[in-house]
Order: C-alpha cells, then structure tokens, then sequence
C-alpha cells in the first residue's frame, strides 16, 4: 500500500492538494488507521498553533508604551489646535464688538469644532491665512444674520467625570472652539455647518440645537 | 479567558483618552502581541513591534466600531506591523528555507514551541503567520517575496516537521 507523504496530507486539510491527489487521499484513509493517525496529528499541530503566541513579555512594557503616548499626546494637541482654534479667538474677540445682525431668527446652533490628527502648519504665514478664512467665513454668517458668536477652549488640563467618580484627562479628538449661529431649521444649521473652513482644515464640525429655557 | 464586555467597555473609554482604560487593554492583550512578534522577530524588534502596535491601536482607537472583538483587532493591526516589517527585511535579505535551526532539545520530549523553533526559517515564519495569526497565503506571499504556491508548499512542509519531531514513528525517524 502507498501511503500519501504527510504534506499531501497537509494540502488535502487546506483544500490545496490537487486533483489527484485529492481522490487518492480520500479512497485511502476508510483503509488506514495509520494515515487516518496522521490526519490527527497534523490537524493538531494546526490548531496548537494559535497556544504558541501568548508570551509575556519579561518586563514590564506599560512605562515605556505611556510615556510615548503621552508625548504624542501633547505634540499632537500642539499642531492641531495652534491655527484653527487660534481662529476661533480672533474671530470672538473681533465679534463682541460688533453689533448683531438687524434681523436675527430661528433657534441657536452649537458649531463644536473637533480636532483630528491632520498635521496643521505652525509657521505665522499659514496661521495667518488661516485666520483671515475663518474670519471670512463669520462675517459672511454675520451678515446673513446667523452668526451669533464663538470661543476657543482651553486645550490643556480639563477633565473628563465617568459616573463611576474617575476622572482622566480627556483625550482622543479634542474639542477646540466653538460657534453659535441662528438658523431657521436643524437643516439650514447643518447646511452652515458645512460651509465652515474647519472641515477643510481636517476637523470635524458637530451641529446641535441649544434647547431655550 | 479574556472578558470581551470588558475590552469593549474599556475601549470606548481609551477612545475618550482613558489612559487607565488603555492600561487595562495593554494588560491584557500584551502577551498575545508580544508572542507573536517573538515568533517571529528577536528580542528586542519583538518588543519594539509590541509597543508599535498598542500605539497605533491608540492612534486609532477613534475608527473602531466594535463590530469585532477589540483582541481580534488589535491582534489585525500587530499581523498587518509583522508583514510589513517582513516585506521590509526581504527586500534586502532573502528568507532561508533549507537550514535548520539549531535543536533546543536532545531528547525525544519536545514542546510544539521548540519544534517550531527549531524549524528554518521560512517554514517557521509561514507556519506562525498562517496557523498562528491567520494570515492568508496572498498576504504571506507578498510580504515575504514569494509565490502563493511557495507559501502553500512550506507550509505543509512545516508542518510535517513538526509532526515528525512531536509525534516520531520509525519511517520519520532521521
């Protein structure tokens, strides 16, 4: 009797033996306990597989990975919040002073501007040109009547409160600013929404109605 | 046995900038991580590719839906590290698949860790990524600078040696 090498055996498992191969395996396993052993033994090697990946490491790798997070997190915070939130303040700054539009209408909107990790020049020309847009951008609500007002919030320190009691700092993508505006609809709100310079910046822009009380 | 309840609770609030919550998944996924990249890597690359990985996890952790397990995912991001390191080193140094590595035992007990050890080293690379991580061979293949067919082959080969060292009987017997 010719048995079948182990690694025919091995690729009949996988579906990868070949025809031939395929038809000789199945008509001779009913008639061999010894092969029908190794289907076992090679099936098993397999599945032990996965058992061989869990090793600890010998120390301790949490310092070392949270110091690297934390050093990110603070570059990070850095570039992204350095032009457009910058831009939200010199826009609420210029905007208290004026007056408001003749005609205001509608319900409040929330604009929350939220930060992503796109990489944001940090050299005074670009922050500059970056400034002038947004400003751009709220005059022109402004002047329509839906511009209401904006502010930059501190992108250091804060908390976040869990209902648990613990406390972290907050993280991931930050909020940076934000701006009120009046509109007509949730859809109009949504629509000024998306003419904000924030989004092309690589941020996120959240839309939500403030509920008058 | 890994809670998952856990891991999902405690990724929502990594994804919220919980380094605790971070902390807990670290702790109890490292050992997955870590095994897998020392299958592979020596040392110190294993531990570098360990904390690579938990960083881009962090990184992340914003675009992660639970719509799987957070480990299975993790362990995608660790795999995906691994083969791209692999493609790295093969462009510059080919992958040896005839010399045995050195035996680790002289008798005849001998754990599927070092059977697998003593492997060369394209059957051992393709066997833990295969079996181990679950890597398909079209991944294996270009990670690795190799045909689909070559893959398949090495890995039956792999585990063939490994039946033969584990399970001897006097046809495997050298």
């Amino acid at each position: 009797m010719t048995h079948p090498t182990d690694e025919q055996i091995s690729a009949w498992l996988d579906g990868d033996a070949t025809e031939d191969v395929q038809a000789r395996i199945t008509g001779h396993l009913p008639r061999c306990a010894a092969c029908q052993a190794t289907v076992t033994q090679l099936r098993r090697v397999a599945d032990q597989a996965q058992q061989l990946i869990d090793e600890h490491p010998p120390h301790d790798l949490w310092p070392g990975l949270r110091a690297g997070l934390r050093t990110r997190n603070m570059r990070r915070s850095r570039l992204l919040v350095s032009c457009s939130t910058a831009a939200v303040i010199a826009i609420a700054a210029w905007f208290i002073h004026r007056e408001l539009a003749a005609h205001p209408t509608g319900d409040r909107y929330l604009l929350l501007l939220h930060e992503q990790t796109a990489q944001v020049s940090t050299d005074a020309a670009a922050e500059a040109a970056v400034v002038a847009e947004y400003r751009a951008w709220f005059e022109q609500l402004a002047a329509r009547g839906h511009g209401v007002g904006g502010d930059k919030l501190d992108d250091s320190g804060g908390a976040l409160l869990q209902p648990d009691g613990t406390a972290s700092l907050p993280g991931g993508a930050r909020i940076g600013g934000f701006f009120v505006i009046r509109a007509t609809s949730e859809a109009q709100a949504i629509a000024l929404g998306r003419t904000c310079p924030h989004l092309r910046h690589g941020g996120s822009v959240e839309v939500r109605r403030i509920i008058e009380t | 046995m890994i809670d998952e309840s856990h891991d999902q609770a405690d990724s929502i609030r990594a994804a919220r900038g919980d380094l605790a919550a971070f902390e807990r998944l670290h702790r109890r996924h490292v050992a997955r991580v870590f095994g897998l990249a020392r299958r592979v890597f020596q040392h110190v690359e294993a531990e570098d590719v360990t904390q690579e990985t938990f960083l881009r996890a962090w990184r992340s952790l914003g675009r992660f839906r639970g719509d799987a397990a957070f480990g299975s995912w993790l362990f995608r991001i660790a795999t995906r590290l691994v083969l791209d390191r692999l493609t790295a080193r093969c462009a510059n140094e080919p992958i040896d698949f005839d010399t045995a590595a050195p035996a680790r035992s002289v008798s005849d007990r001998i754990d599927l860790a070092g059977a697998v050890a003593e492997l060369p080293e394209g059957a051992r690379l393709i066997f833990i990524l295969h079996d181990a991580a679950g890597c398909d061979h079209a991944e294996i293949a270009s990670a690795l600078d190799l045909s689909i067919g070559t893959s398949k082959s090495q890995l039956h080969r792999a585990r063939a040696l490994l039946r033969a060292r584990l399970e001897p009987t006097p046809e495997t017997l050298p």
